[in-house]
């Protein structure tokens, strides 16, 4: 039982220190985990251990799997992907697992910071040179002439006439329907005032009395 | 704290492997061995296992070599000893460190009398 138990500790501490090391070349990696594990193996023998908090305390001396794993990082010459082993995030698989701390730490802000070069690197680099360029030279081109060049210049205006002449057509609208009201009003109030005369006209036909007078 | 461990680890880099180095230096040992040593210095008390990324790299700058070899018990260990460079390194090392520990110690005063 022990054993199994010690054998499970040994095994999840040589994985997860595997996991942190995935940014190192591969011999490197596998150099150093062969390394430790002979060396867990060697105390085990050497010094007759048996229970687990033994074993334990092998790994204790070894250091975290941070530790171990921050010095690998320093020895190969090569920066740890992210500070302080808090993530798993190892340099080489960036496009992906970046994405991840991303969206997981969002507290160390600061640390996410860093890998975001790494990207653009990534398609130049990667499987992706003509889709990176080509992604990435587009919008500086075309995004400065869309929003600062042309249609800025252009759109603006063909607005401002468009709605000065909107404003004038309305307004020309407005004076015609106001003078052709001033017509009508004009128009009326002469025929009305014809009409106040009418009936004088009319009464002018009194007017024939006086012929009739006249006669 | 922090500053009292990273004056340790700034003082470890760049002297640890010369220690290594001298480790080796009239016989080959084993990784445990040698890791084991360091834990009995306190001064240099690192953890264990960052050793072994030094013995990687002192290795592949060719100071080092390594071979393996059966142990009476256990499993097989590896065997590291030094190069003809990493002789020359290390006695250039001594006669570096020699001047640099006396400068260090008039400019700070721990010459002693």
């Amino acid at each position: 039982m022990s054993s199994d138990k010690t054998d499970d500790a040994v095994a999840e501490y040589l994985y997860e220190l595997q996991l942190r090391l995935s940014g190192l070349p591969v011999l490197q990696r596998r150099e150093l985990l062969a390394d430790l594990e002979a060396h867990i193996t060697n105390e085990h023998a050497e010094r007759g251990v048996v229970s687990e908090s033994e074993v334990l305390e092998i790994l204790e001396r070894l250091g975290s799997p941070e530790v171990v794993a921050a010095a690998a990082y320093e020895e190969a010459g090569m920066l740890q992907p992210l500070p302080g082993g808090r993530s798993l995030v190892s340099r080489r698989p960036v496009p992906a697992r970046p994405a991840f701390a991303f969206a997981g730490d969002s507290p160390p802000a600061p640390y996410s910071l860093p890998p975001v070069p790494p990207p653009p690197d990534a398609p130049t680099s990667g499987p992706f040179p003509p889709a990176g360029p080509s992604f990435a030279a587009p919008p500086p081109f075309t995004g400065p002439p869309y929003f600062g060049g042309s249609p800025l210049r252009e759109p603006k205006p063909a607005p401002a006439t468009k709605v000065g002449a909107r404003i004038a057509i309305a307004v020309a609208l407005v004076a015609a329907v106001v003078i052709l009201f001033g017509c009508l009003a004009g128009a009326f109030l002469a025929t009305s005032s014809r009409v106040q005369e009418a009936p004088a006209v009319d009464s002018v036909p009194m007017a024939p009395a006086a012929p009739e007078i006249e006669r | 704290m922090t500053d009292v461990a990273q004056l340790s680890t700034s003082l470890r880099r760049g002297t640890l492997e010369f220690c290594v180095l001298a480790m080796v230096e009239h016989e080959d040992r084993y990784g445990t061995e040698i890791v084991r040593r360091f834990g009995e210095e306190r001064n240099l008390a690192a953890s264990e296992g960052t050793i072994y990324p030094l013995l990687s790299r002192l290795r592949r700058v060719g100071w080092l070599d390594s071979k393996w070899a059966e142990s009476p018990a256990g499993p097989p260990r590896r065997y590291y000893g030094l190069t003809d460079s990493g002789r020359s390194a290390l006695e250039h090392f001594r006669t570096e460190w020699v001047s640099f520990r006396q400068t260090v110690d008039r400019l700070v005063g721990t010459g002693g009398a």
